[in-house]
């Protein structure tokens, strides 16, 4: 479904973000990246939807490799989820979740809050997911971080994504609420079939939730494997 | 005695080690920046040829006599003076409203962050500095010459004087939202102007309102001044009792404007406080 190939990418500052990352993901994986800060797991998350572009290598989606001129796809089937939620905090959580719709909807209509029915059906079904329901229409700053990050969530996945990139989607949140979102993403990955790719620092939730672990250290892959085999090459990253 | 030794010899290597990270409570920046401000007004003061102190001794007699002129506060056409008021507050309406409407697409081609370009935005940035640097008094001036007396001018004078500042301050507060939010929607693919109405507009709200509530009491009171180049409103009265020698109207007017612009002051804060 997604293939990395040789993706490198340096910084203007001279830092070398990526050097030459490749890997495979097949449809309906749980994949965490590992890696310490600065190891580029975030840089890998942008460039595959076009938020950083990337200076060598590729990125396939679907068999099709991605251009400048067919980002708008692979965004209309991604969804994105961020470490400090990204919301618009006095905007309500429904219109910060049809947000996630912007990409499909009429371009005048929606610049002035107008939505059709069924998108804003799709909004409150979303939030039901996530379990917001009741608070569709309070301000996103009067909920908590786990509360927000449910909303990125639900921004997320109401435009039925077949891949969500989550960058460190539990990095701003105490570890009960982590743990709750974890089992959110984990049960949205089993019940909608939808490709997780998502960094991580935290070794134990890699070790719980995902399929398969990357771990990224200084821009390049140092082990590819599945979750159960993390213990043994987590001194890999670390060191 | 011996350890007690040793416990003194390491204390003073301690302190010796940490002398040298010593820095003097104001830096020599601090310094010069004062004594600079210091050099500066008073290089000021001696070219204006100013004396405070004479201000306060000779000077002294003439505003005792004319404060005893103005008292008491005359009203006795006070009804004509509300009305007055009243239309200095339209013509603050009104102005801001058309500074408003003008300045909010000069703002968002003058926010470098989303200008479409660098030409388009420093045409902007330029046009919103003009305005700016022109007084609103020289605006109206010159607009009572072009289309005669009335309040016409000084709503424009307002307007378009007041345009330059909102630009201003709507730009800067475009350029300082965060940008996750912007972040998140282009990563969903959303288009530009989707991108400013989602995650731009909704951020600036509060300080929007501010801005505009601090610019509607800034031209309440400016337009108070506009009536005396025939702008119209309480300022032609204001003017015609000065030259009448009516002190006294004077001090009434003062009164009146005074008590609008406090109402006002505190009705803004009022709102600016509800809003988040």
């Amino acid at each position: 479904m997604l293939e990395i190939n040789n993706l490198r990418k340096n910084f203007n500052n001279g830092t070398r973000a990526l050097k030459g990352v490749s890997f495979k993901v097949k449809r309906g994986e749980f994949i965490s990246i590992l890696g310490p800060s600065g190891s580029g797991k975030t840089t890998l998350l942008r460039s595959i939807n076009g938020l950083e572009p990337i200076e060598s290598g590729e990125v396939i989606f679907n068999n099709n490799k991605i251009t400048k001129e067919n980002l708008s796809e692979i965004q209309r089937k991604t969804g994105m989820i961020f470490q400090e939620f990204n919301l618009v905090n006095n905007l309500s959580s429904i219109n910060n979740v049809l947000t996630g719709l912007l990409n499909s909807s009429s371009k005048f209509l929606s610049m002035f809050y107008l939505f059709t029915k069924e998108q804003k059906l799709e909004a409150l079904q979303s939030l039901k997911t996530v379990g917001l329901l009741e608070k569709s229409y309070s301000r996103v700053d009067e909920l908590s971080g786990g509360q927000r990050q449910r909303i990125g969530i639900a921004r997320a996945i109401i435009k039925k994504p077949i891949l969500l990139l989550a960058d460190e989607p539990v990095a701003s949140l105490d570890p009960k609420a982590a743990l709750s979102t974890m089992k959110l993403l984990k049960k949205i990955n089993k019940d909608f079939n939808i490709t997780i790719l998502c960094n991580l620092h935290q070794t134990n939730l890699a070790m719980e939730f995902s399929d398969r672990v990357i771990g990224l250290s200084d821009g390049s892959i140092v082990f590819d494997q599945e979750a159960k085999y993390l213990e043994k090459n987590i001194n890999k990253l670390y060191s | 005695m011996n350890n007690k030794n040793i416990f003194k010899l390491t204390e003073n290597n301690q302190k010796e080690n940490l002398e040298k990270y010593l820095r003097p409570q104001w830096s020599w920046k601090t310094i010069t920046f004062i004594i600079s401000t210091i050099a500066l007004l008073t290089v000021v003061t001696i070219d204006l040829e100013i004396n405070f102190i004479n201000l306060f001794t000779d000077s002294f007699k003439y505003f005792a006599d004319i404060f005893s002129r103005m008292l008491p506060p005359d009203f006795s056409n006070f009804n004509e003076l509300i009305f007055s008021m009243i239309e200095t507050i339209e013509i603050a309406i009104l102005g801001t409203f058309i500074a408003i409407v003008l300045s909010i697409p000069l703002a968002l081609l003058s926010a470098k962050n989303i200008a479409p370009n660098i030409v388009i935005f420093f045409i902007a940035r330029t046009i919103t500095v003009f305005f700016r640097a022109i007084p609103e008094f020289i605006i109206a001036m010159i607009l009572v010459i072009a289309i005669g007396f009335g309040a016409m001018p000084g709503v424009l004078a307002l307007g378009i004087h007041t345009m330059g500042f909102l630009a201003k301050f709507y730009a800067e507060d475009i350029e300082h939202i965060n940008k996750g939010p912007v972040e998140a929607l282009r990563s969903s693919g959303a288009s530009k102007r989707q991108i400013i109405s989602f995650a731009v507009i909704p951020q600036i709200i509060p300080s929007f309102v501010a801005n505009n509530l601090y610019i509607l009491d800034r031209n309440i009171r400016m337009a108070t001044m506009l009536g005396i180049v025939g702008a119209g409103g309480i300022g032609y009265e204001l003017q015609s009792a000065f030259r009448m020698f009516e002190y006294p109207k004077v001090s009434a007017i003062i009164i009146i404007i005074f008590i609008t612009i406090f109402i006002i002051d505190n009705l803004s804060s009022y709102i600016r406080s509800k809003i988040k």
